[in-house]
């Protein structure tokens, strides 16, 4: 998939799910594996960063998260 | 046709020859008459010569059966007061006589059809059998029994695993790339990895194990110069039926991104 899934870890940084071929869409294992009450984001992977250098330094914006909550 | 009480009284030598001849006659011609005879006894015959019926009286001389109609020049013997030939004699509907007549067996397919025979090329699902469940229960148990007994040998072949030591399965696996912005390569029974930082991933699984006391087992490899490979759980980190965080780390105890990140579970 060339998707990815972001939410916020609970320390403040952004967590970037990348999902398995498994047989389920990406919006069922978003729902399945975000954090229970974590709003995500469904973003393409070109626009994750591919610099990790300041990993722990990436933030993301609550209010962009609206794709959905974690069940 | 003749019919007497069976009754030789006392008289005068030409009466008793005519009553012993009434008498005889009624023995040769079995009671024959449109009315029954004034006198009966047990077992008694009477032709019945209204109805053309031959019958007899039953034991206790209460009653009379039929046993033959008189058919033109033939008879039509009679069971149980039916005329046989044309009789409903059970409503079993296995057997061919549960048929209204036996005529309907002229052809081989409609015997076949009466008897619920299977072996009937128009009917290979068996559903004229009336056995045919049972008889699919038989073939079905001795087909597991069979796989059953078999299994356990071709997969120990399979997997060349010898000594009579127990095998347990891996439940779930994944190998990913954990540099830039990770990507999954295969995986079994995981749905989805999470990079939560740098070194710091937890794995969600597609199918929750029966509890989080599995094992888990990791490898990797570095292509940077880096250290070697330590791949293990963190501190505190979920460990759950549907989730395991782990941790790759260099040999100076330093979280870092392995561009081959590989881990098993088993329970």
């Amino acid at each position: 998939m060339n998707q990815r899934i972001i939410y916020k870890t609970d320390a403040g940084g952004v967590a970037i799910m990348t999902p398995a071929d498994c047989g389920l869409t990406i919006e069922q294992i978003a729902a399945k594996d975000v954090p229970t009450g974590k709003p995500y984001k469904i973003v393409d992977v070109a626009d994750i960063p591919t610099d990790r250098q300041w990993r722990a330094e990436w933030t993301v914006d609550e209010a962009d998260l609206t794709d959905g909550v974690g069940a | 046709m003749a019919q007497h009480d069976y009754n030789i009284g006392d008289q005068n030598g030409f009466d008793f020859l005519v009553d012993l001849n009434n008498a005889l006659s009624a023995i040769a011609t079995n009671n024959a008459g449109s009315s029954e005879p004034n006198t009966t006894f047990a077992h008694m015959l009477w032709f019945d010569t209204n109805n053309d019926l031959m019958k007899m009286r039953n034991q206790a001389n209460s009653a009379w059966v039929v046993v033959a109609k008189k058919d033109g020049s033939g008879w039509t013997p009679y069971r149980q007061g039916t005329a046989l030939g044309t009789a409903s004699v059970q409503p079993d509907t296995r057997y061919a006589h549960r048929s209204n007549n036996l005529s309907d067996l002229g052809s081989a397919t409609t015997a076949r059809a009466n008897l619920g025979a299977a072996e009937d090329s128009s009917d290979p699902n068996f559903t004229n059998d009336p056995n045919a469940a049972a008889r699919r229960g038989l073939v079905q148990q001795k087909l597991i029994n069979l796989i059953l007994d078999t299994i356990p040998g071709l997969v120990e072949a399979e997997l060349n695993a010898s000594g009579t030591a127990p095998m347990y399965a891996c439940r779930a696996w994944v190998n990913f790339n954990g540099e830039d912005t990770a990507s999954i390569r295969a995986s079994g029974n995981v749905s989805s990895i999470t990079d939560n930082g740098t070194g710091d991933y937890t794995v969600n699984f597609t199918t929750g194990m029966e509890d989080a006391n599995y094992a888990m087992s990791g490898s990797g490899e570095d292509t940077d110069g880096a250290g070697d490979v330590t791949i293990g759980r963190p501190n505190g980190g979920t460990k759950t039926t549907t989730a395991c965080r782990i941790k790759t780390v260099t040999s100076g105890a330093n979280v870092d991104d392995y561009p081959s990140v590989e881990v098993m579970f088993f329970r």
